[in-house]
């Protein structure tokens, strides 16, 4: 069990006065409308919202009326029974020993908590929380609240739902596995609906806690495997423990499932813990997820509201897949096999001069004469395709980051060192960059990106990895800054957007110039960092987003300034370029010499050391055999397999180079058989479904595994005849 | 055995008495039990307040305890005490060093070079604090500032206070930490502290004027006017062109008593415009053609977006803004958001935090928002953004609560006034500042239905009727002690209560019953008792509440009138009785009170105030239908009809754009 920082006090601005709206009507379930994914959203999927079939019937306690509020009696929460042998108190004391053990910051939140308001209970002796006159429950206590509310929310339950993937979203391997087992089991009789017909779901958000009455009937419902419980007032957990037993919640949870509190009064913490939760524990069990509004409130209206906005299915982004993996694995081996390139070190000392963090959007334009002005007082990060608008313009970057693999990157690169004079860059890149791409440059320092396969595998220490570097290469560069202990960021022409859609980066840079291609669309709005709005996508607000995550991770005594005519980024105060105003700097050059000189060489002894380790040839089968094992026993609809298989995968993990090779193929394989196995009806059906796809899966990985395995013999096998 | 001896073996006794109580300490201490150490010390350093020993061993809990300061502290006076023991040196050098006081820390390094050990107490002195040269490789300066500041900026004041004083007393010469204790414990309410840290600040840092601006401030908040114009003055010379020091100079002006001070505020204000306002004409750049045909783009800038007295003016406004004709957006120029903000952004269409934006950056950013209208909702006070008015990126600039005044801002082209405030806000424009009439009131609320019942009135069950009064004496200065006595001597054997401040501090008290002695009536003054809880932000709300089952009828403060108290009071049944000034803050009581449709409570003179509230509280039966009555009365006026108001300030909205 884990939680979030906690919260602000209980107040009338939190507990909103009124009677709350039931949940059904608060929480409307719309279809949404979405564009086509681009190259960098290929990975994610689409989520939409819809509202499955009403069930028959009404429970008896929806019928019942509302019960007239008592008047509190003195001290009013130890005023009733709980059990005919305990007592609130009894009950509470239960429950602080099970968080004591569990967790022990909400324990110590509880027990010193003193409450504002009071728990009172009605003539029925239902309980509810008063404050400054105004009832949580109205006036018709916890459970008869709940009871009307739970029945409209299984009238119209508000739930995440994706659409269902087909090969033209999914990589190679997860597409051929995707279609195989399609194949067969439209073949067998098998069918689909829209929308799941059971109300089972992995994940299972509540937004309130409340005095908990509603979590039981959740929680058995939905079966979920991992359960998140916000609140943002505290107080209201506090009486929780008085009446609702979570001892037993808590263990009904075990080992195989988890719950996590999120404690906190700030919306946007509370939409990153749900964002994070859901990617670290299972991206694959997305589909389905189940939102439960328990009582209005602004705050968690706007957590609700800001997933929403976000699409959470982008805080799922960038999980990888095979092909790419591989082929990144080879680009690191190819880089650093000669033990010629610096490497990210962890970097002491403070730089006393500014970064600025150069990108090539389309603003970028406008404050080149600026950046041109201040060159000697600054130390210049281009991003990329800023290279040219830079050069172009007389400036000369001190360091140039680079981050994808791609090969198309090196003839762009090639031209560019035809015509500028490129000598007195450093690049920092990737260590997946297309090789070939350094030679172009005096000297490179070279990085890990921690998302992928190819740092487990060859990393010698953790301070050779780059924190958040991606997806764009202005994060990259922001976080090559951070770590090289610069105080003071600019940022010029890091857009995350554009003004006009059409005229997404610098006139200077190679899509204006070179027909450059950018792979994903600019179909929404942000923002803009000097007001009114941009036009945005996917992969820049998946940019902006980790941008604004670098930002918050380090703050203190750092300051940060966004100079673009582009998207805001929060955490970057806005500064007209025309009032960029900075001190007289001694000597840059020797200061970036030092900061080169400071890096070391990733020796030949290294790459050798860490080949060896890594044993790819005795890992790959293993592993695969594993995973295929996660299917074998599992009946698909307790989502038990989900669980097994994330153990192998870890999904917050970044130390296991095999997993990473495969997880993000893999995930798309399971979010398939997820999606489809949740929309069966029949239990023959099902069962035929799984005992397909149990086959196909195996399958897949094996397929994996021998391509792996080849690509690897070929790379050794060209390196020992280049060696030769 | 001669008496010499006896009294030599007395000596010896009472020394070995005390050794063995530093034993005790020594050995509780050993086994970690603090708070048992503490105990024995404390106890000891009672009967042998001359003796060291027992202050060095509270220092050395003090800095097991992470307060460095205080141990520090203690260690100090047990070096004053005994400055030949060199194991206190040694400490001293050790914890100085390790906080980041090298020079302090190497004078005592040096020091113990010349020292004795301690001959009996060595086996104390933990490790760390006797490795001069480990310290000088760990070196932490302590973190209690920055976590202050860190505090302040959530608005936490009180715990940012105490981290504040813990790091004072490690850094006596902190200035900065000593601006800011001041300034938190300023926004406590606790003036009295607030004052002796600034005069702390303005002695480290003399010509620093913001620490003169804040001086200024909280000894305003006390009522010691003429000290707080001239620290307000001082920092004026200190520095003349800062726009947030000219702020809390005309702030100050307004809560000044005198009105031939308060004469000067006009001409201040349009000496300042002169030097700094761009010119453009108001409404430049707008095609009113197209006004019909597209939303009304408005944007409310404001440091003040969070739980306070203004915001529920505010939030009535922007809850009930017409979106479909309206597009609002809101800039908020203050670090940290609340909950309170957050229901807010909730309401507006944009949220944008402009906190640390220059000038002319947000200006571009107002531009770039495409705004019609900007309300300025700062005015005068802390977080004001004169600079950026003064840019006129807005096609049309308004000010409504203003503070002090609505208009004579510069950079303001039209000033919302009422009814009551129309004629004052004409007086006060400056150039070609005009002033737009809202029908209804100046400002409404939306009904406090979460209030608690109104309760009964206290003359209806004591037979003594009490008056009540806010407890600020920034706003109770010698005139309104005058008034209140006045009041108090026209009904025999009434009292007077003040309050809904939360805790009142005791120098508040004595200055308060200071006032009231010249009259002869401080036997009949009392404070507001609130119940002290966890939570003072939000036991202070159920204490304001709960004043008004205190009082029968509540007496406005003049020249500045109470604003959100006299909704509430009204809807707590409770009477308020008014004296308009001449001045935007003397006319807000009467303004709201007509809202209200209680204009019978409003008085011009002061005879008038007297005769009002003697009227009131010697007629027990009107008093008690009043209390009984009031709330549904004033329920349907225009002061709770917030719906009507919005439509009022929407209206005026659309008549200034077609100018």
């Amino acid at each position: 069990m884990t939680r979030s920082p906690v919260s602000e006090p209980f107040s009338p601005a939190s507990l909103e006065p009124g009677v709350a709206p039931l949940a059904g009507e608060t929480t409307e379930a719309k279809p949404r409308s979405r564009r086509p994914a681009g190259d960098g959203e290929k990975r994610a999927g689409k989520t939409a919202t819809a509202a499955p079939p009403r069930r028959r019937g009404k429970s008896a306690a929806a019928k019942r009326r509302p019960e007239k509020p008592s008047v509190r009696g003195a001290g009013g929460k130890a005023r009733r029974k709980m059990t005919p042998h305990e007592t609130p108190e009894e009950l509470r004391a239960r429950n602080l020993e099970t968080f004591r053990k569990c967790s022990e910051p909400i324990y110590r939140d509880l027990l010193n908590y003193e409450p504002k308001s009071t728990l009172v209970y009605t003539d029925s002796g239902e309980p509810d929380v008063e404050f400054m006159g105004t009832r949580l429950y109205g006036g018709r206590g916890a459970h008869t609240y709940a009871r009307e509310q739970l029945d409209s929310f299984w009238r119209t339950p508000n739930r995440l739902y994706q659409s269902l993937m087909d090969s033209r979203v999914l990589d190679n391997h997860s597409g051929e596995f995707g279609t195989a087992m399609m194949k067969r089991v439209l073949k067998s009789g098998v069918s689909f609906k829209v929308i799941p017909e059971s109300r089972s779901a992995y994940f299972l958000v509540v937004m309130g806690i409340g005095l908990a009455p509603h979590l039981d009937e959740l929680v058995g419902e939905t079966s979920c495997r991992c359960l998140l419980l916000v609140e943002p007032n505290l107080e209201l957990l506090h009486h929780s423990t008085y009446v609702y037993d979570w001892s037993k919640l808590i263990e009904k949870f075990g080992a195989s499932r988890q719950i996590q509190f999120v404690l906190t009064s700030k919306p946007e913490e509370i939409s990153r813990a749900i964002q994070g939760t859901i990617r670290v524990q299972n991206p694959a069990g997305l589909d389905g997820t189940v939102f439960y509004s328990h009582y209005p409130n602004s705050i968690l209206h706007k957590a609700h509201d800001d997933l929403r906005r976000q699409d959470i299915a982008v805080g799922m982004m960038g999980l990888g897949f095979f092909e790419d993996e591989i082929n990144m694995i080879a680009q690191t081996y190819q880089n650093l096999r000669h033990g010629k390139m610096r490497i990210m070190d962890s970097i002491e000392g403070n730089m006393s001069i500014p970064a600025f963090i150069v990108g090539s959007g389309p603003s970028l334009d406008e404050t080149l004469p600026i950046i041109k002005a201040n060159q000697d007082r600054a130390v210049i990060i281009g991003c990329g395709s800023a290279l040219d608008p830079l050069l172009a313009n007389g400036i000369t970057p001190d360091f140039l980051v680079l981050l994808e693999r791609d090969p198309d990157l090196l003839p762009f690169q090639q031209g560019t060192s035809r015509e500028f004079d490129m000598s007195g860059i450093c690049l920092v890149g990737a260590t997946n960059l297309y090789p070939g791409i350094t030679d172009l440059y005096d000297e490179t320092i070279m990085f890990f990106r921690p998302g992928i396969s190819s740092y487990p595998l060859f990393k010698r220490s953790t301070h050779q990895m780059m924190a958040k570097p991606d997806p764009l290469v202005a994060n990259g560069a922001l976080s090559f800054a951070q770590r090289t202990g610069f105080r003071d960021f600019y940022f010029f022409g890091v857009d995350v957007g554009a003004k006009d859609a059409d005229y997404h980066h610098s006139k200077y840079s190679w899509y204006n110039t070179k027909g450059m291609q950018i792979g994903y669309a600019l179909d929404t709005k942000t923002q803009a960092n000097f007001g009114g709005t941009v036009t945005t996508g996917t992969v820049f607000l998946w940019s902006k987003n980790g941008l604004e995550q670098s930002i918050r991770m380090l703050s203190g005594g750092r300051h940060y300034y966004n100079c673009s005519d582009g998207g805001l980024i929060q955490g970057a105060i806005p500064l007209h370029p025309s009032r960029l105003s900075l001190p007289k700097v001694k000597s840059k050059r020797r200061l970036v010499r030092e900061l080169i000189d400071r890096f070391p060489f990733y020796s030949k002894e290294d790459f050798d050391e860490a080949w060896a380790t890594a044993d790819v040839h005795r890992t790959i089968p293993a592993f695969c055999k594993q995973l295929g094992d996660c299917l074998k026993e599992n009946d698909f609809s307790d989502m038990g397999y989900l669980t097994e298989a994330m153990k192998l995968l870890k999904p917050g993990s970044i130390d296991d180079g095999v997993a990473m090779l495969f997880r993000g193929s893999v995930y798309f394989m399971l979010m398939l058989l997820h999606s489809y196995g949740q929309r069966i009806s029949t239990r023959k059906e099902r069962t035929r479904f799984q005992r397909i796809a149990r086959q196909e899966f195996t399958r897949a990985l094996k397929r994996m595994a021998d391509e792996a395995l080849e690509f690897f013999d070929a790379v050794e096998a060209e390196t020992h005849a280049w060696n030769k | 055995m001669t008496e010499n001896a006896t009294a030599q073996a007395r000596a010896s006794d009472a020394d070995e008495e005390y050794y063995a109580e530093v034993e005790r300490a020594t050995n509780v201490f050993n086994q970690r039990d603090y708070s048992a150490a503490i105990e024995v010390c404390e106890k000891a350093v009672k009967r042998w307040p001359e003796r060291a020993e027992m202050y060095f061993i509270l220092g050395v809990i003090a800095y097991e305890m992470g307060n460095q300061g205080r141990a520090i502290t203690l260690i100090e006076k047990a070096h004053q005490i005994d400055p030949d023991c060199r194991d206190y040196a040694e400490a001293l050098a050790t914890i100085h060093t390790r906080v980041g006081n090298l020079t302090n820390g190497l004078y005592y390094a040096k020091l113990t070079l010349t020292l004795e050990p301690h001959h009996r107490f060595r086996p104390l002195v933990p490790a760390p604090l006797s490795d001069y040269f480990g310290a000088l490789q760990n070196v932490r300066p302590s973190g209690h500032y920055l976590t202050g500041a860190r505090l302040f900026n959530q608005r936490r004041y009180a715990e940012a206070a105490d981290a504040l004083r813990a790091e004072i007393e490690i850094n006596r010469d902190h200035f900065e930490c000593s601006r800011l204790l001041g300034r938190a414990l300023h926004m406590t309410g606790d003036y009295g502290r607030a004052v002796d840290a600034l005069h702390a600040a303005v002695h480290l840092a003399p010509r620093d004027a913001k620490a003169h601006a804040y001086l200024g401030d909280s000894l305003l908040r006390l009522g010691r006017f003429s000290e707080a114009i001239a620290s307000h003055e001082r920092a004026r010379r200190l520095a003349p062109g800062d726009a947030a020091i000219h702020a809390a100079v005309m702030g100050g002006l307004a809560f000044h008593p005198s009105d031939e001070v308060w004469a000067t505020y006009r001409k201040r204000a349009a000496q300042w415009a002169r030097r700094s306002v761009r010119t453009r004409a108001p409404g430049s750049g707008i095609d009113k053609a197209t006004l019909d045909q597209r939303k009304i783009r408005v944007g409310y800038i404001s440091h003040a977006f969070f739980e306070g007295p203004e915001m529920a003016f505010i939030e009535a406004l922007l809850r009930h803004h017409d979106r479909s004709r309206f597009e609002v957006f809101c800039y908020q120029h203050f670090v940290t958001k609340d909950s309170v903000s957050t229901t807010l952004e909730s309401h507006v269409d944009s949220w944008r935090n402009v906190y640390d934006t220059d000038p002319v950056t947000a200006s571009y950013m107002l531009q770039g928002d495409g705004l019609d209208i900007l309300v300025d909702l700062s005015g005068h006070a802390e977080g004001e953004r004169l600079e950026l008015l003064r840019e006129r990126a807005v096609p049309v600039q308004v000010s409504w609560l203003g503070h002090p005044e609505a208009a004579a801002s510069p950079g303001i082209d039209y000033v919302l006034s009422d009814a009551v405030t129309a004629r004052h806000d004409r007086r006060m424009c400056l150039g070609d500042q005009e002033s737009v009439l809202l029908q209804g009131g100046l400002v409404a609320v939306r009904p406090f239905s979460h209030y608690p019942a109104v309760s009964e009135s206290p003359a209806g069950a004591h037979r003594i009727v009490t008056f009540g009064g806010v407890c600020d004496l920034g706003r109770i200065g010698p005139d309104v002690a005058a008034l209140w006595s006045d009041v108090l001597m026209a009904v025999p054997g009434s009292r007077l209560v003040l309050g809904h401040v939360g805790a009142i501090p005791q120098a508040v008290r004595n200055h308060a019953i200071e006032l009231f002695a010249h009259y002869g009536v401080t036997d009949r003054v009392s404070f507001q008792e609130p119940a002290v809880t966890a939570n003072p932000r939000g036991a202070d709300r159920l204490a304001d509440l709960e004043y008004f089952s205190l009082i029968d009828v509540m007496l406005d403060t003049t020249p500045v009138n109470g604003t959100i108290e006299t909704c509430q009071a009204l809807w707590m049944g409770v009477p308020v009785i008014n004296l308009t000034a001449r001045r935007r803050a003397g006319l807000m009581g009467a303004s709201i009170l007509t809202a209200a449709g209680k204009t019978e409570w409003v008085a011009n003179t002061r005879r008038r105030y007297v005769k009002m509230a003697a009227d009131l509280a010697k007629d027990p039966a009107r008093l008690a239908e009043i209390r009984r009555s009031l709330r549904t009365e004033i329920e349907g006026s225009a002061l709770f009809d917030v719906r009507a108001f919005a439509r009022s300030v929407e209206n005026a909205y659309r008549a200034i754009l077609q100018k």
